[in-house]
């Protein structure tokens, strides 16, 4: 099942298997960006994903970076994900 | 339901209005203290420190404590209608039920998916006695969240590294163990004021739990106290942006450790070395601040792996600069010494693993510090 959730700088969401950080948000060009984290057991990933991109993981799923948020001030800086899970050949969700 | 003893949601909603009650105290208390600056404005003397010493001692003491009070009274009875309905759940045979659906399948943003803040902006991840333990004061696994108090993290961890530091940091919070919470000291405006923490954001500034997640699984501590405490009196945005409240970022350091705060100049390697080793080996702290390093013209103190200032670095003192590290602009360091070759020790707050500078201390040469650096403060009575 997809799920979306938002986040912001600094903190982190779990998701199964998962844990998603959000290092940092910015924009360059006026295209913002999101440096996210993803570790699950025995293996870490990092990337900057602009809106719209995704970060696809064997045997996981697929992050995609829906928004950014760039408020004034830090405590207001965030983005929103969707996250699809695998499905596996039974067509049951990992 | 019928409830026995007691009915949750009424004692909820008491609850919430002793809170409130608490935050008109403490507006009160805000209003008076500018009352106070206005007559200093137009009144010197002798008459003028008895009426600000009495203010202070008497009515302003008595006021702080009733916010205080107020503050624990509220925990006490979200707190007993939390047992309650937890009682009344598991005999009612499940009754309750789970909240269910994840926050997550609603629609996201520019389809309507709420900002974490839209919903709530309070801290809600609860305090335990164990939160300021001994490894509260470890520097290096001190991170900053989300909040940009970097200067209040810098600040904390340059205290930690030694034990008058660490002991000043200690005397400032207490459990409170009938009341299942913290009484966090904040020095406002000369004088100390207790406030209860019950709760601290999830997303602030804590310690980084050894985890499998690259050590990035934050643990509430003595920095997490200190951010709800302040945010508790002022509101969250003094966190990020002390002058909401018309303070600088070093009034804000003095009011959380208690010490002053002096100026440093950063014009002469050797006065600025001097003056480092003296102020550490009393048990101060220095705290040393980039300019805007931001080259990509985007946030003032956003840091962007592509476009960050890089410099080089050695993780020993007297070492070669053969690392290359990265610099965050507008961004508070802990300055943790200056090397026999000149090079300045630095600590980033945002801890172990991050994503500038791998964390931990790194020493960069005086160029790099005086081209990069606009400004560094003893944190300390020295």
């Amino acid at each position: 099942m997809t799920t979306r959730f938002t986040l912001l700088a600094g903190a982190q969401h779990h998701l199964p298997d998962a844990v998603i950080g959000l290092f940092s948000v910015g924009q360059v060009d006026g295209q913002p960006w999101a440096l996210v984290g993803v570790g699950r057991p025995g293996d870490r990933q990092q990337a900057k994903l602009a809106v719209g991109q995704d970060l696809s993981l064997d045997g996981w799923g697929r992050l995609r970076l829906l928004d950014v948020h760039l408020g004034d001030s830090p405590a207001r800086r965030a983005a929103a994900f969707e996250f699809e899970p695998v499905a596996d050949a039974a067509g049951v969700e990992a | 339901m019928v409830w026995a003893g007691m009915d949750p949601a009424v004692v909820q909603q008491v609850a919430r209005e002793v809170s409130v009650c608490a935050q008109d105290v403490r507006a009160s208390l805000r209003r008076l203290d500018s009352l106070v600056v206005q007559a200093r404005r137009v009144w010197w003397g002798a008459d003028l420190k008895r009426f600000e010493s009495t203010w202070r001692s008497s009515a302003r003491a008595t006021l702080s404590r009733a916010g205080s009070d107020l503050d624990a009274l509220a925990a006490s009875l979200r707190r007993d209608a939390e047992q309650q309905l937890e009682t009344s759940r598991a005999s009612a045979d499940g009754g309750g039920g789970a909240a269910g659906a994840d926050g997550g399948s609603e629609p996201p943003t520019n389809l309507g998916l709420k900002w974490p803040w839209e919903d709530d902006d309070s801290p809600h991840e609860k305090v335990y006695s164990g939160t300021v333990a001994d490894d509260s004061f470890d520097p290096l696994d001190n991170f900053q969240g989300s909040f940009g108090d970097c200067w209040m993290i810098s600040a904390i961890n340059g205290l930690s590294l030694n034990d008058t530091g660490d002991d000043i940091l200690r005397s400032r919070v207490r459990w409170d163990e009938a009341a299942q919470g913290y009484w966090v000291k904040l020095l406002i405006d000369g004088v100390e004021e207790e406030i209860f923490v019950e709760r601290v954001w999830d997303q602030g500034g804590g310690r980084k739990e050894e985890g499998w997640f690259w050590s990035i699984h934050k643990k509430a501590n003595l920095i997490s106290l200190f951010e709800a405490a302040l945010g508790q009196r002022f509101g969250a945005d003094v966190l990020t942006d002390p002058k909401t409240i018309g303070l600088a970022w070093t009034d804000m350091v003095t009011m959380v450790t208690g010490q002053p705060t002096h100026a440093m100049s950063l014009q002469d390697r050797a006065d600025f070395a001097i003056e480092v080793d003296f102020g550490l080996t009393e048990g101060n702290a220095v705290v040393a601040r980039t300019a805007n390093l931001d080259q990509s013209g985007g946030l003032q103190s956003g840091w962007d792996p592509d476009t960050a200032q890089t410099v080089m670095a050695s993780r020993e003192s007297n070492g070669q600069l053969t690392e290359a590290v990265q610099l965050v602009g507008s961004h508070g360091y802990t300055v943790v010494g200056v090397d026999a070759q000149g090079n300045v020790g630095l600590m980033n707050p945002w801890g172990r693993d991050n994503p500038a500078d791998s964390g931990g201390v790194f020493y960069i040469s005086w160029d790099d510090f005086q081209d990069n650096f606009d400004g560094a403060v003893m944190v300390g009575e020295s």
